[in-house]
């Protein structure tokens, strides 16, 4: 199983610098969550590992070797990419969406085998949207896709899952559901990487979380190494109060200090 | 509607299988093949018609026919009929992949600035007096006007080892003004019967269909209806997004470039021979969608021949319905075409809220 390493990544557009000398490694077996306040660079650092932008310095390491030197279908049998939001302006059904997922390993000539109907409707079933499959997708609210795109990223079967905010459109039960499957897919052997805003979430399901600012890398390990009230205050430039979770062996981070 | 039965109504996807469609595209296109040879001053029964064929091809049906019916059949009517098939054919070819390529259910084989620069290269080369070719002077003009013009929208539009669609659109909608401004320019400085042929052929029309002028094009419609049907995952995946389709193996750059590229040369050949014909290549892939839904592994093949059908139709109406007058074939087509255009968007928006 296949791990995904970012070597030294730095990226800039003109003058500015998005993402400075970030190094960090996602290996099978974990869910490593990627955390910081807007504009730190976390969807750079996504398009950098999932080859959708060139960086200016540094190397994307998949399974060892360079992302440049893996053709693009290759790599899709490698690694599957969730998008925030993916629109779409003509009238498939959700399953017709899922379907595509298996186009990788499918190829461009065959058709659909028994097989890619099964992985399908598993993957629907896994993500609470199997009760959607013969809607049409541009009809379905946005959480509703956003699951719809999850079972297609799914349907991939790809080793590798880079998910950008896959629970930002969800209710919390839906929330919970996802970073269970991203957690599912770590401990089948998978490697997965996900920007993430919750710190909750992070903190409660990741097995690693790496904290980002400025566009710089400023702490990497477990939930309760990194959400410490020192670091979090530091880097939202917010206060912010950590508690032990009542229920689960995890951090609780709150806003705030005392009542406002 | 109440909003409960407008729910389910979205909810209910009714498609037609590709195993019940093509067949009947098929008997369709041979309907309006048998029926276009039918019908015209002189009558010529379907019978008839298989019969001066299969004579032409060399074999000899016990059927009766005259002279006069095979000079009309074969000499002007037939040529004809294929230029309004092949011609129908590219045109729906062009729109089902420009919209699949651009994710966008509003792109026409107009958009990539190819249709103005044939009419320019058209209108160029009347007013210039080009006959160097014989009867394929003006399609070949026209036809180098489309490819440069498509050319240079591209250009236009790729930046970096990278083409930006946006880009693309406003530069194919800057392009048109361009081509729609220099083709008035040039008109200006026509004499009255020039004129007559510059109006006749950016109105659109069939009348000079020749087995020549079917030939010259019949090669570059072809390599459209074998190649372009290939793509059909390759364009589902593409509607899903750029990113989406490179996610899932698809090298993005080079099937766009190749898409766009063969669309250009199918809809500049259709062009060349037959004017400017609109809403062909629009109207006909929403047709496909409404019956078969999306996916284009049915709509590429399927457009390519209910646009054959629909433009031989449009052709015998446009030939029949006044006689002995004519009516320009583009305007026949935007006349059915635009009236069709607007009760789809109003049933897809009562339907489906739009397509935003």
């Amino acid at each position: 199983m296949p791990s995904l390493e970012a070597r030294s990544l730095s990226y800039r557009v003109g003058q500015a610098t998005l993402l400075d000398r970030v190094s960090l490694c996602a290996v099978p077996g974990e869910v490593l969550a990627i955390v910081g306040p807007n504009g730190a660079g976390k969807s750079t650092l996504l398009k950098l590992l999932s080859g959708d932008l060139v960086p200016a310095d540094g190397e994307v390491l998949l399974d060892g070797q360079s992302l440049g030197s893996f053709g693009t279908r290759d790599l899709a049998l490698h690694r599957a990419v969730m998008p925030q939001q993916t629109l779409l302006q003509f009238a498939f059904t959700a399953f017709e969406v899922v379907l595509m997922g298996r186009s990788p390993s499918a190829g461009s000539r065959r058709g659909e085998s028994e097989r890619d109907y099964e992985v399908v409707r598993e993957c629907m079933g896994r993500t609470d949207s199997g009760p959607l499959s013969g809607r049409i997708y541009p009809t379905l609210s946005t959480g509703e896709q956003q699951r719809v795109t999850l079972a297609r990223v799914l349907a991939q079967e790809a080793p590798v899952l880079l998910l950008d905010e896959p629970t930002a459109s969800l209710d919390i039960r839906h929330q919970e559901l996802v970073m269970q499957i991203a957690r599912e897919c770590a401990l089948a052997g998978g490697t997965v990487l996900a920007v993430v805003h919750d710190l909750n979430l992070a903190a409660g399901y990741a097995h690693r979380l790496a904290v980002l600012s400025h566009g710089r890398l400023v702490a990497c390990g477990t939930p309760t190494e990194v959400l410490t009230e020192a670091l979090l205050t530091d880097v939202f430039e917010h206060p912010i109060t950590v508690l032990k979770h009542p229920l689960r062996d995890c951090p609780l981070v709150l806003p705030g200090a005392a009542s406002p | 509607m109440n909003p409960a039965r407008q729910q389910e109504q979205s909810l209910r996807v009714t498609r037609i299988a590709p195993g019940v469609l093509f067949p009947a595209l098929a008997a369709l296109l041979l309907v309006a093949l048998l029926v276009s040879a039918n019908v015209g001053a002189v009558r010529i029964s379907p019978v008839q018609t298989l019969a001066i064929v299969a004579r032409h091809a060399g074999v000899h049906l016990d059927v009766a026919f005259s002279r006069q019916q095979d000079a009309v059949l074969w000499a002007i009517r037939l040529p004809r009929i294929v230029m309004a098939g092949l011609v129908g054919t590219g045109l729906a070819l062009a729109g089902a992949v420009l919209q699949g390529v651009f994710r966008n259910p509003l792109a026409e084989p107009g958009l990539i600035g190819v249709s103005s620069g044939a009419a320019l290269g058209a209108v160029v080369a009347i007013i210039a007096g080009f006959t160097v070719l014989g009867p394929l002077s003006l399609p070949v003009a026209a036809f180098a006007g489309g490819t440069v013009a498509t050319f240079a929208v591209y250009r236009f539009a790729r930046y970096g080892g990278r083409t930006e669609v946006v880009t693309l659109i406003l530069a194919g909608i800057a392009l048109n003004a361009i081509s729609g401004a220099a083709t008035g320019l040039v008109i200006s400085v026509a004499n009255e019967r020039q004129l007559r042929t510059v109006v006749f052929w950016t109105l659109g029309s069939l009348s000079s269909a020749t087995w020549t002028s079917v030939l010259a094009i019949l090669p570059f419609i072809a390599a459209g209806a074998v190649l372009l049907p290939r793509y059909g995952r390759t364009l589902n995946l593409l509607v899903l997004g750029e990113r989406e389709a490179r996610h899932l193996g698809v090298n993005t750059e080079r099937s766009r470039t190749l898409l766009i590229g063969l669309a250009a040369l199918v809809t500049g050949a259709a062009v060349a021979v037959s004017g400017i014909i609109s809403f062909v290549g629009l109207v006909v892939p929403h047709m496909i969608r409404l019956l078969a839904g999306p996916d284009h592994r049915t709509l590429v093949p399927a457009s390519a021949l209910a646009g054959a059908s629909l433009m031989m139709f449009a052709d015998l109406f446009a030939r029949t319905v006044a006689l002995p007058l004519e009516l320009p074939l583009g305007v026949v087509t935007a006349l059915v075409g635009g009236p069709f255009f607007l009760w789809l968007l109003h049933r897809t928006r009562r339907e489906h809220g739009g397509w935003g």
